[in-house]
Order: C-alpha cells, then structure tokens, then sequence
C-alpha cells in the first residue's frame, strides 16, 4: 500500500500550471526530492499534498484514502510538514515550541505526558538543541530556529514527512546532519520523505526518487540516478549543468 | 511548586484580598471582623446594608466585568495574532456606546441603557463579521482592519451625538464612554447569569487553549499540527466578541484592562493559553475591583469613572513589567 499517492492531480495557481495529470506513488522507506526553478511550484505542490490548499482537479491519498474525506487532526496523525516560514507571534521557550508537535496525538483534556515530554527531548537531541531548550524562541538565530521546527516535526512523528527546503538557513555541517537523522529514521522506521531542494548535490546523496517541474504543467519523476542528467537539468533550471561522476555521489556545477 | 501554579494561587488570594479591600474602604470604614459577620448574616444593620446594598454588588459586577474584558483581550490577540489587540478594537464597545449614549439622550432608564448597548454591540459584531467574511480569502490582517476602521465610523457618530446633546445629558454620555461602574445595584447579585457567562467563557478557552497555542505558530503551523484553523478563528471571533458586549454592556467601555492584563501574564506566566486563560480572569477581575475602589474613595464623595483609574494604575504597572520582561530576555 503506497503512504501518498495522487490520482490525474492539477494544481494551476493564476495562470502558473504547477502540475497536470501528475500520477504519483510514493511508498515507505522512500525519499523524493522535488525539483525545479524559483516560482514554478514546489511549495505550492508540497502544500496541496498536506491538504493546504486547494488544488484544481484530481485526488489526493493518504494510505488510499482520499484527503478530503481526512480531518485535519486525522491527517497530522499520519502526516506532518516542515514549513519554510515560522511565525512566532507570541514567543514561548524552544521546548514549549518542539512539544506543540504532539498535539495532533492529546485529547482536548489532556496534558502532555512524560512520553510526550521524552519525545520531544529526544528530538531536540537529534537536532543538538537540547542546551538551548528553556531559550525564548524568538532569541534564536536563522539557523537555530530552523532545528527547532524539525524537532517540532521528529516530535509529531509521522509517517509521512514533507519537508519545504529543509536545510535553508543551516550550515554545512547541519545540512548533512539534520538530513542524516531524518532520512535514517524515514528507513529505519518506514516512513516516507518527500522534501523540496535547491541543492542538486544534497538531492543526489539522498533522494531514492525525483521529481521534476520544469514548468508548463510538465512532470519528470523517477529515479534520482536516471533522471539527474545534463540534458534534463539544463531544462530543468535553463542553464548548463556539469555532472562530474565521483566515488560515491556525483557532483553537480554550474557551467 | 511548579511555578505556574504558585502565580495563580497567588492570583487567588489577590482577587480574595482585592475584594475585602473593596468591602472594607468608603465613607463608612468596615473591619475585616465586620465583614465577616455581615457576610455571615450577623453585625450590625448599617454594615449589612452597606455590603449587601452598595459594595458587594458592584464588587461583584467589577470582577466579573474586569475577568470578562481581560480574557476576551487574550482571545482576540491570538485571533488577530497581534500584540496590540485589545477587547474594543474590533468595534464592539463604538457600537455598544453609540446605542447607550442614543439611549441616554432620549432619557431612557438606565436598565434600558444597557440593553440598548448590547444592541449596539451586536449590530457591530454582525457588521466586522459580516464584512470581513465576505468574498475574497480570510486572514488577520483584512479582519482588523475592518475592525479598526469600523471602530472609527462609531467614533465618529460617538461625536456627533455628543456635539447635537443638550449639557444635562453630557456627563452622564461622558462617563459611560470611559467606563463607570456606579450603575450596580444590589438585584444583580441573585442574577446568576454573569458569572456563568464568564466560567462558560473561560471553561472554553480552556477546552481551545492548546489549539490557540498552536495557533500563535501560524495558522498555516497550526492546520499542519491537525487544528482547523476556520472553526476554531469563529469560536475565538464569537466568543471574545460576546464576552466584551457583556462586559460593555455591565459597565460601558473600561479601557486597559483587556490590553494589559492578558499582556502582564503572559510576562508574568507564560504564552501557554491554559495558563493563561484563568489567570487572565483573576488578575482582570482584581484590577478592576481595585480601581473601581479607588475611583469612588480617592477623592470621596466625589466619584471617578473607573477607565480613568485603570488607565493610572495599569499604565505605569505595565511599562514596569515590560521593562523587567525585556531585561530578564536579554540576559538569560
């Protein structure tokens, strides 16, 4: 049983075709990355798979069941969304922040409990935030704050992760590492990825899959071996591509 | 003890301690002995008039009106998801006042003023609804200021009113636009319905309050985290706009308490709502029992209208707060 899958789906936002007829059948223990140049759609496709917005036309499945018949609450059960903005209009310390993330799974009643209070250390641990848990939020820097929205999302652990540019704001070393920790526990634990991604290097170490739009409603999608070529990124960003084969990923440049 | 709670508890006995103090001070000074004995049915006739005609009665509506107006402060700055936000700026308390000053220059009796308030504030809830639902998408920004221009049309017939009004009636206007609590009467104490309007109104904030913690992220976090944000931004519209028509309603529009309670605690507690919540009605209800105390003892007989002294007493207890909340930020 695919996690997320999209039936005959068009999203057209004014007169952006983002996608059309896009087919999609992504499983557990898979991450895509999706590709494509500034304004053609990432986001916007990433949020109609969360259910966030309208699409066109089309049917959108989580586990074969079709979204619109979700709750919201049923959806943050099974699926979760790093979003690329965070608004922080009333600032709480970072461990208040990471442990919203259970929210989906508490009763209108209930108080978090010491599961619920665990989860949430354990994964501001994973991101190497755990000194600054009491931290008002808003005292944090780009980068910091950025960990904190993928503990928030490790806390609501779901099945199914999308992730609007995870690695914008952080450093090298980050970059690797929060994709390291969230890409091992989407394998160790079946749980599916789908991320959104500038960085054609990060996209080939470790995307399984792709997903391109290069615009005008067109879809490429398969696997990341295949389809990161230099033909298909030269359309992709409309400028040449060098791919250079390495040891163990190839590496991109612009020419 | 887990801190949050020790505040409340200490909210508690402020509100308890607030209304002994109200009990206590005016022309005729009554011991804390007094007051228990009149409470409990004993002492003498002329305390037991004084508590049971004068001051319990607007003690009581004071409380319940400074609770009211603090906790639908706290709704509306997570519904506009801004700092600012305070119970009146989305026009409920201009309507409210346009239809008590229409009721008190025509001479109508004080009961009938206040449900020509309620009238008003209603007929502005429908309006600010009604205009900042219709066609187009919905988001905070296009609700206030739908709000806030609103708000500034009632300001405007407020004036008007006020210029064309014969000077006998102006006082009387005058104060109930800055609030005055010297309406109560002793009937409205074995009127129930006060106090389970504000326990209903706090008990759903408390069944909300973990969704508006989520909602304070964003609303497009808060979908993200299983709240659908429409239902929830209509119960935060409709039951902080219900509460201030109440509130307005008991005692015409008291400015402050409902910007600068909910913002005291969420310096003095946290910004975790089902904290929040219930302290924001003790410490609502206990700033305005006390100014209300002040502003029918300080310069005695004379009486102050309530707004001016919580705008006194609230102005400079804030600014106190807010630079003690910023400097505990910069040093961690």
């Amino acid at each position: 049983m695919s996690l997320l899958s999209t039936a005959h789906l068009n999203i057209q936002i004014g007169n952006i075709n983002v996608c059309s007829d896009l087919n999609l059948e992504c499983n557990s223990s898979e991450i895509w990355g999706i590709l494509g140049r500034n304004g053609k759609g990432k986001t916007t496709l990433l949020h109609s798979l969360a259910g966030l917005r309208e699409i066109t036309s089309g049917d959108i499945y989580i586990r074969n069941k079709n979204i619109l018949t979700l709750t919201r609450k049923q959806i943050a059960q099974q699926l979760g969304v790093l979003l690329q903005h965070h608004e922080d209009n009333f600032p709480c310390s970072v461990m208040e922040t990471v442990i919203t993330g259970r929210h989906p799974h508490i009763g209108h009643w209930q108080w978090e409990s010491k599961k619920d209070d665990f989860l949430a250390r354990n994964a501001l641990e994973n991101v190497q935030l755990s000194h600054l848990s009491e931290r008002p939020i808003n005292q944090l820097s780009g980068g910091e704050r950025q960990r904190v929205s993928i503990a928030t999302l490790i806390t609501q652990n779901p099945d199914i992760m999308l992730l609007d540019e995870p690695n914008s704001h952080l450093d090298l070393k980050y970059q690797i590492q929060v994709l390291e920790t969230l890409c091992n526990q989407a394998k160790a634990q079946q749980k599916l990825i789908l991320m959104t991604l500038h960085d054609l290097n990060l996209a080939a170490r470790f995307c399984d899959k792709l997903i391109l739009l290069p615009g005008e409603g067109e879809v490429l999608q398969g696997e990341t071996n295949k389809l990161l070529n230099e033909d298909n990124l030269q359309q992709l960003y409309d400028y040449p591509i060098k791919r250079i084969n390495s040891e163990n990923y190839p590496v991109f440049s612009a020419k | 003890m887990h801190k949050p709670l020790l505040t409340l508890f200490l909210l508690v006995l402020l509100s308890i301690g607030s209304f002994l103090f109200a009990l206590s001070v005016g022309s005729l000074s009554l011991s804390f002995v007094d007051i228990l004995q009149s409470l409990r049915g004993d002492g003498s006739n002329i305390s037991r008039t004084v508590i049971f005609e004068l001051r319990l009665p607007r003690a009581y509506v004071a409380f319940i009106t400074g609770a009211m107006l603090s906790l639908a402060g706290m709704l509306m700055q997570v519904l506009l998801r801004n700092p600012l936000a305070d119970p009146y700026i989305l026009g409920v308390s201009g309507g409210a006042s346009v239809g008590a000053i229409l009721a008190i220059a025509i001479g109508l009796a004080s009961s009938l003023v206040s449900a020509a308030a309620f009238v008003g504030a209603l007929i502005s809830i429908a309006l600010v609804f009604g205009l900042a639902h219709g066609r187009g998408s919905w988001n905070p920004s296009r609700l206030l200021l739908t709000g806030v221009v609103i708000a500034a049309g009632w300001g405007a017939i407020i004036n008007f009113i006020l210029s064309l009004s014969p000077d006998q009636s102006l006082k009387g206007m005058l104060f109930w636009l800055m609030g005055d609590l010297s309406y109560a009467h002793a009937e409205q104490l074995n009127n129930l319905l006060l106090p389970v309007i504000l326990i209903t109104g706090l008990l759903l904030s408390l069944v909300m309050a973990r969704s508006l913690n989520v909602l304070s992220r964003g609303e497009m976090q808060a979908s993200v985290l299983g709240v659908s944000p429409k239902p929830l931004r209509l119960s935060l519209f409709l039951l902080a706009s219900a509460l201030t028509a109440i509130a307005v309603t008991q005692a015409g529009s008291i400015g402050f308490v409902g910007l600068i309670v909910p913002h005291m605690m969420r310096l003095l507690i946290s910004n975790d709502h089902r904290w929040l919540a219930p302290a924001c009605v003790l410490a609502g209800g206990s700033l305005l029992l006390l100014s209300d105390t002040l502003a029918r003892t300080i310069i005695a007989p004379q009486q102050l209208p309530v707004g001016v002294i919580t705008a006194f007493v609230g102005v400079p207890l804030f600014l106190f707060l807010l630079s003690r909340g910023y400097k505990q930020q910069v040093m961690p």
